[in-house]
């Protein structure tokens, strides 16, 4: 993992020192990499002068191919061609009937596994994999560009992913070897990209329709700081689904059934729809050419299309509905309406839209690059090669998030829209008398029955001493960090005895999976592990050293000293340590000096809150 | 982290039941404008694990104090030190009138008449506001009892009228 430069405390950057960051919009037709440069953000293209990368790849005896060029074999090799992976992403095989038909691969059947996997000429493929290959081209585009390898990129996601698509997405970047500085949602970056953190005190709603998921977000900006009020939408409805529509017209005209269509047939009906369907966006009625294949010619005007896609398009705008109520306005309270993704350039779109909103929507910026240029900003800001550090962006969890109860029940722990980082803790109790071990099954969804809800994970605490039911304590925490990844652990009150997970999905891939992957990217590489082992830890033990030594220089009386004796001790050891170059004393050594200086970090931090209360400055903390 | 100030101090506000929400909400920026994770991404691990804990600590402390029935309650037991364990209500008459409001708000929404539901839930803010304002002094006078009292009562109160919102949104 690329280790980030750490600047001296009240120092900024060296203009020489600016971090190499990219933003990604990671999509389910196309992807695109775009980054800070000259005062504005740019998307980056390709040799041949485009941005747009297709996100689809192709698998091949001889490996992966990644884009146009693999996009071209979607009809004459549909098995080994994967497109729309991202609708995949962190999916369990059981939840595939819910997924569009047009999904049609070849899907490893394997009893004992619930992940997802594919059969590809190349050997069996995760959806993880996908994205990986995707944020490799893209992650290379960017290095490319900046001229050296990235130090972090800012990956979006879909307001609307859960926990377990989330991870997967950071899987994905984990095995390309992109260090993520945030996930970040995609209308949020929208709004970004906008320069609508200029506004003091503004509500704005974005409307994000993209090719495979749909979703709306209101935000309330005020005074620099980005807050998401409520997120909501399909994870199953795009402009691939006005396609699908269109090509079902066709079909009527045609008077033949989709059943009786050749796999070939069907790939070129639906390349023929998406062409009519951008035609239709300029024209008021468009010739439809179907000889080659169908036999057939004929005439779709827009007023048929728009009747197509009608319930689609109502579908999204009661969506709208849903997510004013979650975040407690009305349509009138909105100041600015965002329209983002390709398929809002359909002015059927646009027109209910602006007639729900009693306002025409901001539509100026490329609708399909828009949320790469607003990742691009924040990786910016995040990696502070700015001064300006004013934007803030305050995010919410998408999906309550619970643990089954008696009775199959879901019990949620911390609710849908509540801002993160989060920690929420409750107490449960064991229900039958000398019960010494409890099963924490935790869920995510907001129905009341575990079994309409998304399982995220199990673990068991063990050894708890036996006592009469209901005696028991057990003090269970939900812990969600910024990106909106959740760890859960439990705790039993009376004894102390404790249990945690990190949340994997059960469906998605376990940690040897994702370390079996990692070790296949690392077989090319001809580091010597051990060797760069050692420089990783080298690297981090001499900037611990260094933060901890200025953080006692500035605020030493902040400890006892009894207390600075024992961090002294530490510091010294670690410095020791430096010098010898041994893997294991240096593990040893920097974890003692890290939980030493724990106390002193803590105490900081308080006088730093204390501070800033007071309306003082805060050195350290700010980016100046 | 220990975290040694009160929600009320954290976020600069007198502890009292009646809150000044720009007020909150100015000091709740101030600090998130500050020690949020994202202010801490070149800082060392440990930093920004503090900086996690605070941050879910303060979201944490906002949505307490934005919270009527939370404020109540966290602030009695603040104030008070103790807060009665079983939190029901013996007021038989308070009890047969809820359930009577219930009943006249799902039959309402089933009707599904608009402007008689909106009716309806007006008078349940009403009756909820003055509740609410009963509930302050309460505290302000240190009469712990009935303020634990007309939080139980209160608590009716959110949540029916949580209920009706809820019911009329499927319907």
């Amino acid at each position: 993992m690329a280790l980030l430069q750490i600047s001296e405390p009240g120092q900024s950057l060296d203009p020489h020192q600016r971090k190499r960051v990219v933003g990604i919009d990671l999509g389910t037709t196309h992807s695109l990499v775009a980054t800070f440069k000259d005062g504005s953000a740019q998307t980056l293209g390709d040799s041949h002068g485009d941005h747009i990368l297709p996100s689809v790849v192709r698998y091949t005896a001889e490996g992966a191919v990644v884009g146009r060029s693999a996009r071209d074999h979607l009809v004459d090799d549909p098995l080994n061609t994967i497109a729309s992976a991202k609708r995949l992403l962190g999916v369990a095989k059981d939840d595939l009937h819910g997924l569009n038909d047009a999904l049609s691969y070849a899907f490893v059947d394997d009893a004992r596994t619930n992940s997802l996997m594919l059969n590809t000429e190349f050997g069996v493929i995760s959806p993880v994999n996908v994205s990986c290959e995707i944020l490799s081209h893209l992650a290379q585009r960017g290095a490319e560009h900046l001229g050296g390898e990235l130090d972090g990129a800012v990956i979006t996601v879909p307001a609307y992913f859960d926990d377990a698509q989330r991870q997967a997405t950071k899987d994905a970047a984990r095995l390309a070897n992109v260090s993520v500085l945030r996930l970040l949602n995609e209308p949020t970056a929208a709004a970004i990209a906008y320069g609508l953190d200029q506004g003091d005190d503004e509500l704005i709603a974005v409307y994000d329709l993209g090719g495979g998921t749909f979703d709306v977000s209101i935000l309330h900006l005020q005074k620099g700081v980005f807050q998401v009020k409520a997120t909501g939408g399909d994870s199953a409805l795009g402009g691939d689904d006005f396609d699908v529509r269109l090509a079902e017209l066709f079909l009527t005209k045609m008077d033949k059934r989709s059943d009786a269509l050749s796999l070939e047939q069907q790939r070129e009906l639906m390349r023929v729809a998406r062409l009519v369907k951008e035609a239709l966006s300029d024209a008021m009625d468009v010739p439809v050419d179907l000889s080659d294949m169908f036999g057939h010619e004929f005439q779709v005007t827009r007023a048929e299309f728009n009747g197509c896609i009608e319930t689609l398009v109502n579908d999204t705008l009661t969506a709208c509905g849903q997510v004013f109520q979650d975040a407690g306005v009305r349509v009138s309270d909105v100041d600015n309406v965002i329209m983002v993704g390709g398929s809002t350039r359909v002015p059927y779109v646009l027109e209910r839209v602006a007639e729900l909103f009693g306002q025409a929507p901001y539509c100026e910026l490329d609708p399909d690059k828009v949320v790469a240029l607003g990742a691009a900003i924040q990786a910016d800001i995040l990696a502070g090669n700015r001064r300006d550090d004013s934007l803030l962006l305050l995010d919410v969890t998408p999906l309550s998030l619970g643990l089954e109860t008696m009775g199959g029940l879901m019990e949620p722990v911390i609710r849908r829209n509540t801002p993160i980082p989060a920690a929420q803790a409750q107490e449960f109790t064991t229900y039958k008398d000398g019960q010494t071990a409890m099963a924490i099954h935790v869920f995510q969804g907001e129905r009341d029955l575990i079994d309409d809800c998304r399982s995220l994970g199990r673990f068991e605490l063990r050894g708890i001493p036996p006592m009469v039911a209901g005696a028991a304590r057990i003090l269970v925490t939900f812990q969600i960090d910024a990106d909106g990844l959740l760890e859960v652990s439990a705790r039993e009150e009376l004894t102390g005895v404790e249990s945690a997970i990190q949340v994997k999905p059960s469906y998605g891939l376990s940690d040897d999976d994702m370390m079996a992957m990692l070790q296949d990217s690392f077989v090319h590489a001809e580091d010597d592990k051990d060797a760069r082992q050692l420089r990783e830890l080298d690297v981090e033990a001499k900037q611990l050293h260094e933060m901890v030594s200025i953080a006692l220089f500035e605020d030493g009386e902040l400890l006892n000293d009894a207390e600075t004796r024992v961090l002294q001790g530490a510091l010294d050891g670690l410095k020791a340590a430096i010098e010898v170059q041994q893997v294991s004393e240096l593990q040893k050594a920097t974890s003692a000096l890290s939980s030493e200086s724990e106390l002193l970090a803590a105490r900081r931090m308080n006088k730093a809150i204390h501070k800033a209360l007071a309306g003082e400055h805060v050195d350290q903390l700010s980016a100046e | 982290m220990t975290f040694e100030q009160n929600y009320f101090q954290l976020l600069s506000l007198p502890v009292a039941f009646d809150v000044d929400a720009s007020a909150l909400q100015a000091a709740y920026l101030t600090l998130q404008t500050q020690f949020h994770p994202d202010r801490f991404v070149n800082a060392t691990s440990q930093e920004q694990r503090l900086s996690v804990q605070f941050i879910a600590h303060l979201n944490e402390a906002k949505q307490c104090l934005e919270d009527d029935v939370k404020r109540g309650y966290y602030l009695l037991e603040l104030l008070h030190e103790t807060v009665p364990e079983e939190r029901t209500i013996d007021d038989m008459e308070f009890l047969m009138a809820q359930m009577e409001l219930r009943e006249q708000g799902e039959a309402l929404v089933v009707q599904g008449d608009a402007d008689a539901l909106r009716s309806f839930q007006q008078s349940i803010q009403a009756q909820y506001e003055e509740l609410r304002s009963h509930l302050s002094s309460q505290l302000a006078d240190a009469l712990w009892n009935d303020a634990a009292v007309s939080l139980a009562k209160l608590q009716f109160f959110q949540k029916l009228s949580n209920e009706v919102s809820q019911a009329n949104k499927v319907n």
